[in-house]
C-alpha cells in the first residue's frame, strides 16, 4: 500500500488531496489525460473521459504510461475494470489516420481493416468519404475533414490527424516583451508569464486547441504570443465591438503590429488587414438566408484563427469551423462550461484543451487578484412574498430577483465601500435604472452607443467615475483593471459561466494588492436562491467559497 | 470369488494409512458412516459411488481404467504389460504407478491369481465399472455378442452374414468375433475393399455410431451383388454395402449403424487408447505483474464489501418480491442495480451472493426477500469478506445461470440450484491453483515479479486433463466461477492471489491474516469543503458513514466517500431528531479541517426553518355550527377524554377514531352526526421504519466458515475419550476395524452381492439356487437360470414350469451359483 495523493474512484473520477506533498507532481502527471472537474479547497476531482484519454494519445502518451501514473500515485488500489477500460479506450485512437497522399490528396488510412469497414458503412460517415483506393485506404473530401473527425469521434474511432496545417500568408509579428517585472506589467516593460509561455508552447506543439485561463490572467497575451510564433496573417474572433477595440489596443501595446496592420470587421467597420478582428455578431449576421460575412473565414489565407471566449461560439461558426480544419485554431476561454452542454464540440472542432490551470493556482502565484465572494441573503418583505407566491412560474424569477429590498441593500453596500471602484451588475434594465438613479451612477446597457460605452469605461478606468451600473453587456471581455467591488443583483437564471465571468471583471491584480469583493444578492426562499446555488457551482468548484451573510 | 467379495477382503487387508487415504480421497464413502467393510465395498463399487470417483480421475487414470475395462477379460484381469499393449505410447513401467493409484482408490483390484503364481500382478476392474463407463468406452462400439443380445433381429442377420462368409456354425456372434479378431491388422481386413472404405471407417474414430440412409437395405450376398429388388446405391454405396455385407457395420435401425468393438479395435491396431496423455497439456500462460494482480484483487475486495453494504441498504429499504414463477423479477433487480450503480448482470451475482451468505433471506409469510439481522454488518471488514467468500465456496447454486436460457432464469430462482456446484467450484479452483503452482515451478524462465494469468480456455483445457468426465458440463459454469472469483478478489487480473490460495485451501486464519495486511484502517475524519461537500479520504468507519449518510447525500462510487450537504438532506437529519448544535459538534469533531462558513450557515439556516409547521395526528374532525357550541364541547371535552384540539373557532380535531369520538360525545350528552358513515378502523401501527423480522434460527449470526469450525470442534467434544486428530475419517476407520469385515446376507452389501451373483450367472449361463420371500412372508428356494437384471427386477427361466418368471430384487434373500451348469437345459436359440 503506498501513500500517494490520489484516490481513484470506480466512477472514473480521481480525487487529488491538495495538501499532500506529492500533490503538484501528481497533478501535472494526471492533467495530461484527465479533466479537472472541481477544485475546492482540499480535494480536487478530475474525471477520466474517452476524450481526455484520446487527447493524451494525441499528445504522445500511451496506455501503459497512464496506468503507471495512476498506480504510482494512488493511495488505494485502482479499480481493475477502470484500468482495463482505459487501455481499451486508448487503443481505439489512431486505428484510423488522416494523411496527405501525394496523388489522392487527403486520405484516411487504417491499420485495422474491420474498423475501416465499420466506419465506411456507418450512414453519416460514408457520405463524407470518396472512392476506396485500396483495402486500407479511402479518399476524404478535404472540405469534410472537420465533420469527419467529429463523426469519427462520436463513433468511438477517433482519427489521428497527420495531414498538417496550411502555412497561411506569412506576416512577421513580434512581441515587445521586455524582461522587467512580470507580476505587474507596466507600459513598455513586461514579459510573458511562465504559464502563458507554457500555454503557447503546448498549443503550438499540439497544432490546434483551447487554452483555459481564469479571467484577468492575460489570455490576450497568450493570443498575441501565439501570433508571434505563427508569424502569419491572423483572424481574431471576439464577442463584441468593445472587446474588439480592447484587443486592438492590447495588440498595439504587446506586439510590433502597427495601427495600419490591424483591421476591425464589425458592424461599424469592415476592414480586412493582415490581422483582422471580427465579431461573432457580424459573422453570424443573416441576410436573405445567407451569411454574407462568413466568407471572411475562408476567403483569406489565414495562418491562425483565434476564437476569444470560445465557450460562446455560436452555431454557424461551429459549422464553418468544421470546414477550416487545415488552419491552426486557438480557442481562449476562462470558463469552458456551456449551458447547452456542447463543450465536447468545442474540443472536437477547435481542438483539445491544451492548457488549463485551477484559478486558485494562478491566484496563489499572484497573477490574479484574490477574491472574496459573499452571498447576501435578503428577506422579501411581506407584500412581495405574497406577490411571489401568487405569480406564474414564468414571472417568479423576475419578481424575486428584482425585489425592491435589493436596491436598498445595494445602497448600503455601496456606502460601505465608498471610495472604491464599484460595479453593479444585473439582468433587468428596470431594476438597474432604479439602482443607477439611487446611486447617482451612470448606467451602461444594450442601447448605450459604443462610443458612450467606451467613454464611460475609460473614465471608470481612470477613476473619474467611481461607480458604474452595467447590464449583461459587460459580462465578458471588458477590461476594468481597477474595479475591486462588484454587486450582482440579478443574473440570467442559473448560468454558471456568467457568474464566473462577472467575478472575472474584478480579477486583474490591483496596484495595492487588494482583495476584490464580489457580492451577490439573493432573495431567500425563492427560485433566486436555487439559481444562485447553481450559478455558484463553477466558482465553488474552482475553490471560491461563498461566505453567506444576512442582509445588513 | 466375486469381485465384490474380492474388494471386501482387499479393503479389510489394507493398512490404516491406505484406508485413511481412500476415505480422504472418496469422502462420500463414509457419509453416513459405513457399518462394516462389506458396506464400504458395496458403496465403493455402486454406480453412484463409482460415478463420483470417476469424476475425480484425471485423463491418464481414466484412460487406463477404460483400457482395463475394455481389454481385460472378465474375471481374469490384465497385467500392466498387457495394458501397455492397449494403450498407445505407454510402457508397463509407466502404467504401474497409475494402476496403483487406481487400486488405492478402490477402482481396480488385484486379481486373486496373484497369490497362486509368482507371475506379474494382474488387475481387475471393480463391478459396475463397465456400466458406469457407458456403452461406448473410449469411443468403441459394442461387441458382436453384446449387439446380438441387445438388438432384436440382429442374431438372424449375423447368422446370414456368417453363412455367406462360410464361418463355422454355432453362435454367429461368437463366430464373427473369432473371424474379425483373426485378421492381423486393418490392411488385411480391408484388402479387397472398394475405394473409400478406409476413409469411411476413419469417420468412426471419434465414436462408433454413424448415420446411413436405408441401413436395413438388402445389400445382397457376397459375390452376387444387385440380386433381387435392391437397387445399387449411388453414393459411397460401394463401401457401405461392402461393410454391411461383411458385418463390419451393424445396422441399429434404418438410419443408424454401429461399428462393432472388434472392428474398432482392429482399426486402432488393438489400442484402446490412441492418444495417451500422461502429463497435463503444456500451455504458454500469459503473465501479469504481481503488483497489478494485487492492485486488482485488493480493489475488488474493497469494492465487494462496499457493494454488499449498499445492497443491504437497498433491500432494507425495498424488500424484493418473488414472482409466482420463482425468483425475483427484472424490475426489482434493475432497481437494485441502479442503487448499486453496476450492470444488471453483475447485480445478479451480488444478489445471489447475499442470499448464499444468508444476508438476505426469503420471508415465507410475505414471499419477500428481506435483509436479515445476520450479524454481518458489525464485523470488521476482513471477517465480512471471509463470510462472503466461505459462503460462496459451499453454495449449491450457480449464479452464472441467472439470465441465461429460455425463458431466462430469474435471480434467486430455483433453476439456478445445482447440488454439485460446490464440487465443481472446488475442482475448478483446484485446477486454477495447480496452474498457478505449476507455472511457478517453471517460473525460472519467466521474469520475476509476475504471476501466471491463464485465460478461461486455458483453465478449461487443464480442467479437461485433471477431470475429463465433468469437463464436458463445466465449460459454462467455469467461466462463471472465474468471473465470480475476480469479483470476490480471489483472483486479480485473472491471476490467483495469495488470499485466493488460502481460501481454496480453507485456511481461514491465513486468509484473515492476509486480509488484515491489505485492507487499510478505516479513517475517522472527513474533509469539509466550501462547495458543501465532505470527502472521506479512504474507507470511512461505519459509525461515521452512517451518520454522514443521514446528514448529506452520498455521491459517486469508489473507495473515498463523497457526501454533499443539501437543504433536503439536513432537513431529513433534523426530522430524524438531530439538532443544529448536534450536527455542528459532529462535523467539528470529525472534520480534519475547519468547518467552512457556507456549511455552517446552511446548517443554522435549515435548522431555524425546521419546525415552522407542526404536524399532529388527528383521525377525527369535529365541526360545530357556531363557535359557542365548540367552546362548550372543548370545556367538557377535557373531562370526558375527547382529546380535542381546536384548530379554528368552529373546528376541532381529535386523535380518537371518528366512531369512538361520536360515541363518547353521545355519552357526554351531545348528539353528533357522523359524516360519511363509519371510518374504517385503522390498525394502530406507528409510522416509521417497518418492523424488523424477528431473528430466527435459520438466520445465522455466525459466518459459514466459523460454523464449519464450530461443528468440527463440537464433534471432537462429543466423541468420547477417543479424539481423532484426522476427524471423521479416523472415526470411520475405528468403526470398520471394530467389526467383522462381512456378515453374509446382511447389511448394505447384500443387494450388491445378489446382483453381482446374478450377473455372473447370466454371463456364464449358469443356474442358481435363488431364495426369495413370497407375498406371504415364507421363503422359497428355486432353481432358476437368470436372464436379465434391470430396474430392480430379475427375469429368470424356471425349468420346472418351463416359463419365465420375474422377481423383485428386494425380495431375494440369497443367491447360490451352481457351478458347472446343468444338463438338460436349453441354450438360447
Amino acid at each position: 500500500m503506498n501513500d500517494g495523493p490520489l484516490i481513484v474512484q470506480s466512477d472514473k473520477t480521481i480525487l487529488l488531496e491538495t495538501a499532500h506533498p506529492q500533490a503538484t507532481e501528481a497533478r501535472h502527471a494526471i492533467a495530461a489525460f484527465a479533466e479537472l472537474e472541481r477544485a475546492p479547497e482540499h480535494m480536487h476531482s478530475y474525471r477520466i473521459t474517452p476524450l481526455g484519454l484520446w487527447n493524451a494519445r494525441a499528445a504522445g502518451l500511451d496506455a501503459e504510461q497512464v496506468l503507471d501514473t495512476l498506480l504510482t500515485f494512488s493511495r488505494f488500489p485502482v479499480p481493475h475494470p477502470l484500468l482495463i477500460d482505459i487501455a481499451e479506450v486508448m487503443s481505439r485512437y489512431g486505428r484510423l489516420t488522416l494523411e496527405k497522399d501525394p496523388v489522392h490528396g487527403l486520405v484516411m488510412r487504417t491499420s485495422d481493416f474491420p474498423v475501416l469497414e465499420e466506419v465506411i458503412h456507418a450512414r453519416k460517415i460514408g457520405a463524407l468519404l470518396g472512392p476506396r483506393i485500396d483495402p486500407l485506404t479511402v479518399v476524404v473530401h478535404s472540405s469534410q475533414r472537420g465533420a469527419l473527425k467529429q463523426l469519427l469521434l462520436k463513433a468511438g474511432w477517433p482519427a489521428e490527424d497527420r495531414a498538417g496545417y496550411v502555412d497561411g500568408t506569412p506576416h512577421p509579428i513580434a512581441l515587445t516583451a521586455g524582461d522587467a517585472d512580470a507580476v505587474a506589467p507596466k507600459d513598455g516593460a513586461w514579459s510573458l508569464r511562465p504559464y502563458q509561455d507554457l500555454a503557447v508552447e503546448n498549443f503550438w506543439a499540439g497544432g490546434s486547441g483551447v487554452v483555459v485561463l481564469p479571467c484577468g490572467a492575460g489570455k490576450t497575451i497568450v493570443g498575441a504570443a501565439a501570433m508571434a510564433v505563427s508569424g502569419t496573417t491572423t483572424l481574431i474572433l471576439v464577442t463584441n465591438t468593445v472587446s474588439a477595440r480592447q484587443w486592438k489596443a492590447e495588440l498595439l501595446r504587446r506586439t510590433t503590429l502597427t495601427e495600419a496592420e490591424i483591421g476591425e470587421y464589425s458592424g461599424a467597420a469592415k476592414e480586412v488587414r493582415p490581422v483582422t478582428i471580427a465579431t461573432y455578431q457580424v459573422l453570424t449576421l443573416r441576410r436573405g438566408g445567407l451569411h454574407p460575412h462568413l466568407e471572411l473565414l475562408n476567403d483569406n489565407d489565414w495562418g491562425l484563427i483565434i476564437y476569444d471566449e470560445v465557450h460562446l461560439l455560436p452555431a454557424p461558426i461551429f459549422r464553418m469551423t468544421a470546414e477550416l480544419q487545415a488552419r491552426r485554431r486557438l480557442g481562449l476561454t476562462a470558463t469552458l462550461v456551456r449551458e447547452d452542454g456542447r463543450e465536447g464540440e468545442v474540443f472536437s472542432l477547435i481542438g483539445p484543451k491544451r492548457y488549463d490551470a485551477p484559478w486558485k493556482d494562478i491566484e496563489a502565484q499572484g497573477y490574479i487578484a484574490p477574491a472574496d465572494c459573499v452571498e447576501v441573503r435578503i428577506d422579501l418583505p411581506q407584500d412581495e412574498r405574497m406577490a411571489y407566491a401568487m405569480a406564474d412560474d414564468a414571472d417568479k424569477y423576475r419578481l424575486c430577483a428584482t425585489s425592491e429590498s435589493k436596491s436598498a441593500v445595494v445602497e448600503k453596500l455601496a456606502a460601505e465601500h465608498a471610495g472604491e471602484q464599484l460595479l453593479v451588475i444585473g439582468q433587468y434594465i428596470d431594476q438597474l435604472d432604479e439602482i443607477a438613479g439611487r446611486l447617482g451612477a451612470p448606467l451602461i446597457k444594450g442601447e448605450t452607443p459604443v462610443k458612450e460605452r467606451e467613454r464611460l469605461f475609460g473614465e471608470f478606468r481612470r477613476g473619474a467615475v467611481k461607480t458604474l451600473v452595467v447590464s449583461k453587456v459587460a459580462n465578458f471581455s471588458i477590461d476594468l483593471p481597477e474595479a475591486s467591488v462588484a454587486i450582482q443583483v440579478s443574473g440570467s437564471f442559473g448560468s454558471r459561466q456568467e457568474e464566473a465571468q462577472r467575478l472575472g471583471r474584478l480579477m486583474r491584480p490591483k496596484a495595492d494588492g487588494r482583495t476584490a469583493r464580489f457580492y451577490t444578492l439573493v432573495a431567500r426562499d425563492t427560485v433566486d436562491a436555487d439559481f444562485a446555488a447553481k450559478r455558484q457551482r463553477f466558482l465553488a468548484e474552482q475553490g471560491y467559497a461563498y461566505r453567506i451573510i444576512d442582509a445588513p | 470369488m466375486s469381485t465384490l467379495q474380492l474388494l471386501i477382503s482387499d479393503l479389510a487387508a489394507r493398512p490404516d494409512s491406505s484406508l485413511l487415504r481412500l476415505l480422504s480421497l472418496r469422502p462420500e464413502l463414509m457419509d453416513p458412516p459405513a457399518a462394516d467393510f462389506a458396506a464400504l465395498a458395496a458403496r465403493a463399487s455402486s454406480r453412484a459411488g463409482l460415478s463420483r470417483a470417476l469424476d475425480r480421475l484425471n485423463e491418464p487414470q481414466l484412460q487406463l481404467l477404460t483400457a482395463l475395462a475394455v481389454a481385460a477379460p472378465a474375471g481374469s484381469g490384465a497385467t500392466a504389460a498387457q495394458l501397455a499393449e492397449a494403450v498407445a505410447d505407454a510402457s508397463a513401467a509407466e502404467l504401474e504407478p497409475l494402476l496403483e493409484q487406481l487400486h488405492e482408490l478402490a477402482l481396480v483390484l488385484h486379481s486373486p491369481e496373484d497369490t497362486d503364481d509368482a507371475g506379474p500382478r494382474r488387475f481387475l476392474p471393480v463391478t459396475s465399472l463397465r456400466e458406469v463407463l457407458g456403452a461406448h468406452p473410449a469411443g468403441l462400439g459394442r461387441g458382436y455378442v453384446e449387439l446380438a443380445d441387445a438388438l432384436p433381429g440382429c442374431r438372424d442377420r449375423l447368422a446370414g452374414i456368417a453363412g455367406t462368409l462360410g464361418l463355422p456354425g454355432g453362435d454367429p456372434a461368437a463366430a464373427l468375433h473369432a473371424h474379425v479378431t483373426s485378421f492381423a491388422g486393418p490392411d488385411a481386413l480391408l484388402a479387397d475393399a472398394p475405394d473409400g472404405t478406409a476413409g469411411l471407417l476413419a469417420k468412426f474414430a471419434a465414436g462408433p455410431m454413424g448415420r446411413v440412409a436405408h441401413a436395413l437395405r438388402d445389400v445382397g450376398r457376397e459375390g452376387r451383388p444387385g440380386e433381387g429388388a435392391a437397387p445399387a446405391q449411388p453414393d459411397a454405396g460401394g463401401a457401405v454395402n461392402w461393410l454391411l455385407r461383411r458385418g463390419l457395420l451393424i445396422p441399429l435401425d434404418d438410419d443408424h449403424v454401429e461399428l462393432p468393438r472388434e472392428v474398432g479395435l482392429l482399426l486402432r491396431h488393438g489400442r484402446v487408447v490412441t492418444h495417451f496423455s500422461p502429463a497435463p497439456p503444456v500451455v504458454e500462460v500469459a503473465r501479469v505483474r504481481t503488483s497489478l494482480r494485487d492492485n486488482a484483487a485488493t480493489g475488488a475486495v474493497a469494492a465487494l464489501l462496499r457493494t454488499m453494504g449498499r445492497l443491504l441498504d437497498s433491500v432494507e429499504n425495498a424488500p424484493l418480491a418473488t414472482l409466482r414463477a420463482g425468483g425475483v423479477g427484472v424490475r426489482a433487480v434493475r432497481a437494485v442495480a441502479r442503487d448499486l450503480d453496476v450492470e444488471m448482470a453483475q447485480s445478479y451475482f451480488y444478489l445471489e451472493l447475499a442470499a448464499m451468505a444468508k444476508l438476505i433471506t426469503l420471508d415465507p409469510d410475505t414471499s419477500l426477500w428481506k435483509a436479515t439481522a445476520s450479524g454481518w454488518r458489525p464485523r470488521d471488514r476482513a471477517e465480512q469478506w471471509l463470510w462472503l467468500a466461505s459462503a460462496w465456496l459451499d453454495a449449491g447454486r450457480l449464479p452464472s445461470l441467472v439470465g441465461t436460457g429460455s425463458p431466462a432464469v430469474n435471480v434467486l430462482a430455483g433453476e439456478a440450484f445445482r447440488p454439485d456446484a460446490p464440487a465443481l467450484r472446488a475442482t475448478s479452483l483446484q485446477v486454477l491453483a495447480s496452474l498457478h503452482g505449476g507455472a511457478a515451478l517453471h517460473g525460472d524462465a519467466a521474469e520475476s515479479g509476475t504471476v501466471p494469468a491463464p485465460t478461461i480456455e486455458q483453465v478449461l483445457d487443464h480442467y479437461a486433463w485433471h477431470h475429463p468426465r465433468p469437463a464436458r458440463r463445466i465449460a459454462k459454469a467455469l467461466a462463471g466461477f472465474l468471473a465470480e472469483a475476480e469479483l470476490l478478489g480471489l483472483t486479480g487480473a485473472a491471476a490467483l492471489t495469495d488470499l485466493g490460495l488460502a481460501v481454496i485451501g480453507r485456511d481461514w486464519d491465513g486468509a484473515l491474516a492476509l486480509l488484515a495486511g491489505t485492507l487499510p484502517e478505516p479513517v475517522e475524519h472527513v474533509l469539509l469543503q466550501g462547495d458543501l461537500t465532505a470527502v472521506a479520504p479512504g474507507y470511512l468507519s461505519p459509525v461515521l458513514s452512517e451518520e454522514l449518510a443521514l446528514l448529506a447525500e452520498p455521491e459517486g462510487r469508489g473507495t473515498a466517500g463523497v457526501y454533499r450537504f443539501t437543504r433536503a438532506s439536513l432537513q431529513r437529519a433534523l426530522a430524524a431528531g438531530r439538532t443544529a448544535t448536534g450536527i455542528m459538534d459532529f462535523l467539528a469533531a470529525h472534520s480534519a479541517t475547519p468547518v467552512p462558513q457556507p456549511l455552517e450557515y446552511l446548517v443554522a439556516d435549515t435548522a431555524s426553518r425546521h419546525g415552522r409547521f407542526t404536524v399532529v395526528a388527528a383521525s377525527a374532525v369535529v365541526s360545530a355550527r357556531e363557535p359557542g357550541l365548540l367552546a362548550e364541547l372543548l370545556a367538557v371535552g377535557a373531562a370526558s377524554g375527547l382529546q380535542l384540539t381546536a384548530v379554528s373557532p368552529t373546528v376541532a380535531v381529535s386523535a380518537l377514531p371518528p366512531a369512538e369520538l361520536a360515541r363518547k360525545m353521545l355519552d357526554a350528552g351531545h348528539s353528533p352526526a357522523l359524516a360519511g358513515g363509519v371510518a374504517a378502523e385503522e390498525p394502530g401501527r406507528p409510522a416509521g421504519r417497518p418492523r424488523r423480522a424477528a431473528p430466527s434460527t435459520t438466520h445465522p449470526a455466525m459466518a459459514p466458515w466459523e460454523a464449519a469450525r464450530l461443528s468440527a470442534a463440537e464433534g471432537q467434544e462429543a466423541g468420547d475419550a477417543v479424539v481423532h486428530p484426522a476427524g471423521p475419517a479416523a472415526a470411520q476407520l475405528a468403526m470398520l476395524r471394530s467389526r467383522p469385515a462381512w456378515t453374509p446376507g446382511r447389511g448394505e452389501a447384500a443387494p450388491a452381492l445378489v446382483r453381482e451373483q446374478l450377473q455372473r450367472a447370466i454371463r456364464t449361463m449358469a443356474d442358481v439356487w435363488l431364495t426369495t420371500v413370497g407375498g406371504d412372508g415364507r421363503p422359497e428356494r428355486l432353481r432358476l437360470r437368470p436372464v436379465t437384471v434391470a430396474e430392480g427386477r430379475v427375469r429368470a427361466f424356471d425349468h420346472e414350469r418351463d416359463s419365465e418368471r420375474v422377481f423383485s430384487m428386494h425380495r431375494i434373500v440369497d443367491v447360490d451359483l451352481i457351478e458347472g451348469g446343468s444338463a438338460g437345459t436349453k441354450g438360447r436359440a
